[in-house]
């Protein structure tokens, strides 16, 4: 690796890490000035929600409660949940859920983007035929019906009536559990990456090196997986990778239908409780996750395609 | 091309093969399962404030007393009591009982678990005070100016717990039956520390059932517990409690036959009201609009008894009842709900008082019209205060069309939020008119018309009337009970009388549910713990 693509790396390394300061300062200002409090105040009188208050340091001036809380998030230590599992580390709430929202999340990507290049090369290859029709409305589907509505009919329908999965996610069969939401969450990345794939293919097939390789005589098979396939799927990863984030952080929606104890239910509950740190802990591994993948697709597209250093001047 | 659809076609086949393998977990054996809308907050007692919270601590722990399925005192872990002539001491003969460790449950435990929530409590540290249990000291150790040795909690020997209080106390003995009265083996606590009631196993019984596993987010789940004193009456093997957050996948778990029992939100009523496994269980919360009388110390327009009279007499209740809610809710005849409260005479307090609650649009036409003359105004645009879950959003939207429909010149803005910004904003006194509730604590009128005194915290509207001060001061300093209970209706009455009114009640909630055939014996209650699984018997 020479010397400009290390300069490029550490480069990118320090705005990421400048970012996810700037994003924990933003979260934590913002959580401060929600309305509300972890309490619950229609049981409480005001002297003793300022007890409780005190007792979680709560009290405090903002700044110097961002402080303490930077400090313990240095050496690992979240907080607690102040509201929905009482004292219980928030550490001890996010570890569990994220093996099952990743597992989910990953699955429904990588089998989003195989049907979908599936369909999408397809749809290319056989321009103006049924299949591209037929691929076209699949897309259109996959784009504007929510993944809940696919997800309670995936239920209905494989969970009520032919019983072949369980409708309740089970924490004892998570394989046989994450199928039905894992299609669900698939749809809409299958419709992004199917109508994607299409319009690149047909892009590429158009270009003069196929026609080249055409002139040359090679078989279409050889033809369209050595390289159409193979230049069509480079702009394809890069959508893929922010579909790959949104289905690993998990689908606050679906994780609420499917009861998958994952990230995104824990988001949402955090939320509706105005549990401070359990809310601020899970936004920022949702950070976390976005600043390291983009950064990853960064330095991988500086190293893979050098103009993008030197057109941008790096 | 070809390896690529091999691959799909792979992936699709072992993905139907996988689904076709094994069998979900039927609710078929003698495991009563169940669908929560929530999960348990905490399996700490000093802790505990939810519904949830309660019914898994009354699951795996039991109280001095129990309540029958009406809501009767029934003994528990005291085998018998005694009362003292003047009603403030009362000693509890503890039975043969004991926790899952073997040791048996003694007058300490309770001594104990009092001593540790009154000082590091949370939501129910109240519960020892004036304002709840009556306990002697229980003020003053609260805030802090006494010694939690005062408390008057005392172990007379292992199996004697003797307990004074400040003052006679008619509904003492039902609160002994709340969970955060329980007991705890100190020496288990002690030994689990900070690790204490955070899993299944840092938790002891003494219950009918143990808790076996707790998974956070997901399921909580019991078996029978062999060892406990009465364990001869408890029919079922386990119970397991699913946190299904949507309804609609909670009514198709239990179409599937996996679940026996689960609460279904109104939209889902009309699908089954007629089905003979729904069934509705009153609940304790009553729901009422609180008017904001006086902000800062200066009037608002709801500082006009005609207005507050028009706008209560506007709404009705039945059609908001039967046709907008449909969950089983009932319109409310006061400001105390059904069913909760039981008199000297052992009749239903809300049953005996008088209706103080009116629908009549032409009568709050009348009135309308009189306070605006009054106020020397002809229009009025009003803020309705309310939460987005159910059932208060279908309830505002039905009030501000009543509202507006019958109320001439009223215009009626809405401010829908989270519930804790609902309640914050109360706090603040940021509202016209409020849509709020209260769940009672313990099963007494006065915990709904202490609410309303000058200074409550809870009066946010800033009412205050001395005639209704002094009714409720002379309640709580009487001895006599059948008096007592008559100066709880008068001052209900004076409340709610014209002129007054700092509130329209509305509706007492109804918790509309669908249970299975196979299950008898699950109980209900208004206040407290939600429902009791004891009984619960599975054919």
């Amino acid at each position: 690796m020479d010397k400009s693509t290390l300069k490029y790396i550490g480069k990118r390394l320090l705005i990421s890490v400048v970012t996810l300061l700037v994003i924990i300062l933003v979260l934590f200002a913002m959580l401060k000035m929600m309305p509300g409090s972890p309490f619950n105040p229609e049981k409480l009188s005001p002297d003793m929600i300022a007890q409780l208050q005190a007792k979680y340091g709560l009290d405090k001036p903002v700044l110097e409660q961002f402080v303490t809380y930077l400090k313990g998030m240095l050496t690992g230590d979240f907080g607690i949940s102040l509201s929905i599992a009482k004292n219980i580390p928030v550490m001890d709430l996010v570890g569990p859920r994220i093996g099952i929202s990743f597992g989910i999340g990953i699955a429904a990507a990588l089998f989003g983007a195989l049907i979908g290049v599936v369909l999408g090369v397809t749809a290319a290859l056989k321009r103006n035929t049924i299949w591209d029709s037929l691929s076209t409305i699949i897309a259109v589907i996959g784009v504007s019906i929510p993944s809940f509505v696919f997800a309670l009919l995936l239920l209905l329908v494989f969970g009520l009536k032919i019983k072949i999965f369980p409708i309740l996610f089970n924490i004892n069969d998570p394989i046989r559990s994450s199928i039905l939401p894992t299609i669900a969450l698939s749809v809409g990345a299958i419709a992004n990456v199917a109508r994607f794939t299409r319009s690149e293919m047909i892009e590429v097939m158009k270009s003069d090196y196929i026609l080249l390789a055409e002139a040359k005589g090679l078989d279409r098979g050889t033809l369209i997986r050595k390289h159409a396939l193979r230049n069509t799927l480079v702009p394809v990863i890069t959508v893929l990778a922010p579909i790959i984030i949104n289905l690993m952080t998990g689908s606050m929606v679906i994780e609420q239908i499917c009861s998958i104890p994952g990230l995104g239910s824990l988001l949402v509950r955090g939320i509706q409780a105005n549990d401070y740190y359990v809310v601020m802990a899970v936004a920022f591994l949702y950070s976390l996750l976005y600043v390291v993948m983009m950064l990853v697709v960064d330095v991988l597209y500086g190293i893979i395609d050098p103009r993008i250093r030197v057109g941008k001047g790096d | 091309m070809k390896k690529l659809k091999a691959l799909v076609a792979g992936c699709l086949a072992a993905a139907l093969l996988v689904g076709c393998g094994g069998g979900g977990d039927t609710a078929s054996s003698n495991v009563f399962v169940m669908a929560k809308e929530n999960d348990v907050s905490t399996l700490d007692l000093k802790l505990a404030s939810t519904g949830m919270d309660f019914e898994v601590l009354n699951a795996y722990c039991e109280g001095l007393v129990a309540l029958d399925k009406d809501s009767k005192v029934i003994p528990a872990l005291a085998e018998s009591y005694t009362i003292s002539d003047d009603q403030t001491v009362y000693t509890f003969k503890l039975r043969d009982a004991k926790w899952t460790n073997g040791d048996p449950v003694t007058a300490n435990d309770f001594v104990y678990s009092w001593q540790r929530t009154i000082t590091d409590g949370e939501d129910y540290k109240y519960f020892f005070t004036d304002d709840m249990a009556c306990i002697k000291n229980g003020n003053e150790v609260y805030a802090g100016e006494m010694d939690v040795s005062e408390l008057g909690i005392k172990a007379v020997d292992d199996k004697t717990l003797e307990i004074t209080l400040s003052k006679p106390t008619p509904y003492f003995l039902s609160l002994m039956a709340f969970p955060t009265a329980f007991p705890l083996n100190q020496k288990f606590v002690e030994e689990k520390g900070k690790d204490f009631a955070t899993s299944a196993d840092t938790v002891l019984a003494c219950g009918p059932y143990v808790l076996t596993n707790y998974v956070k987010g997901s399921t909580v789940e019991f078996k029978k517990n062999d060892t406990y004193w009465d364990a001869e009456n408890v029919h079922l093997d386990g119970m397991k409690m699913n946190v299904v957050s949507d309804a609609s996948t909670a009514s198709m778990d239990f179409e599937s036959g996996n679940c026996d029992f689960t609460k279904i939100n109104s939209s889902l009523v009309d699908k089954y009201k007629d089905d003979e496994r729904y069934s509705s269980y009153l609940e304790g919360y009553l729901w009422f609009l609180q008017f904001n009388i006086a902000n800062n110390k200066t009037d608002t327009p709801l500082a006009n008894a005609n207005i507050r009279k028009a706008i209560s007499l506007s709404i009705d209740r039945e059609d908001l009842c039967n046709n907008v809610l449909k969950d089983g809710s009932i319109s409310a005849r006061g400001f105390v709900p059904a069913k909760f409260a039981f008199g000297p005479d052992e009749k239903d307090y809300a049953e005996t008082a008088d209706n103080l609650i009116s629908n009549d649009a032409a009568e709050a036409k009348k009135y309308w019209e009189a306070g605006l003359k009054e106020l020397g105004v002809t229009s009025l645009e009003l803020n309705l205060l309310h939460e987005t879950s159910d059932p208060a959003k279908p309830a505002a939207e039905f009030i501000q069309g009543q509202l507006e429909k019958n109320l001439p010149g009223l215009k009626v803005t809405m401010t829908g939020v989270e519930k804790k910004v609902r309640t914050t904003k109360q706090q603040d006194g940021d509202f016209d008119i409020t849509l709020t509730r209260w769940g009672p604590d313990y099963a007494d009128p006065t915990t709904y018309l202490t609410l309303l005194t000058t200074g409550h915290f809870f009066n946010y509207g800033n009412w205050s009337n001395s005639e209704y001060d002094a009714k409720m001061k002379e309640v709580g300093s009487s001895t006599d009970v059948n008096a007592r209970w008559q100066t709880c209706k008068d001052a209900e009455k004076l409340l709610l009388a014209d002129g007054n009114a700092p509130i329209a009640p509305l509706f007492q909630t109804g918790g509309a549910s669908l249970i299975s055939k196979q299950i008898t014996g699950l109980e209900s209650h208004t206040f407290g713990t939600p429902y009791i699984y004891k009984n619960v018997v599975k054919k």
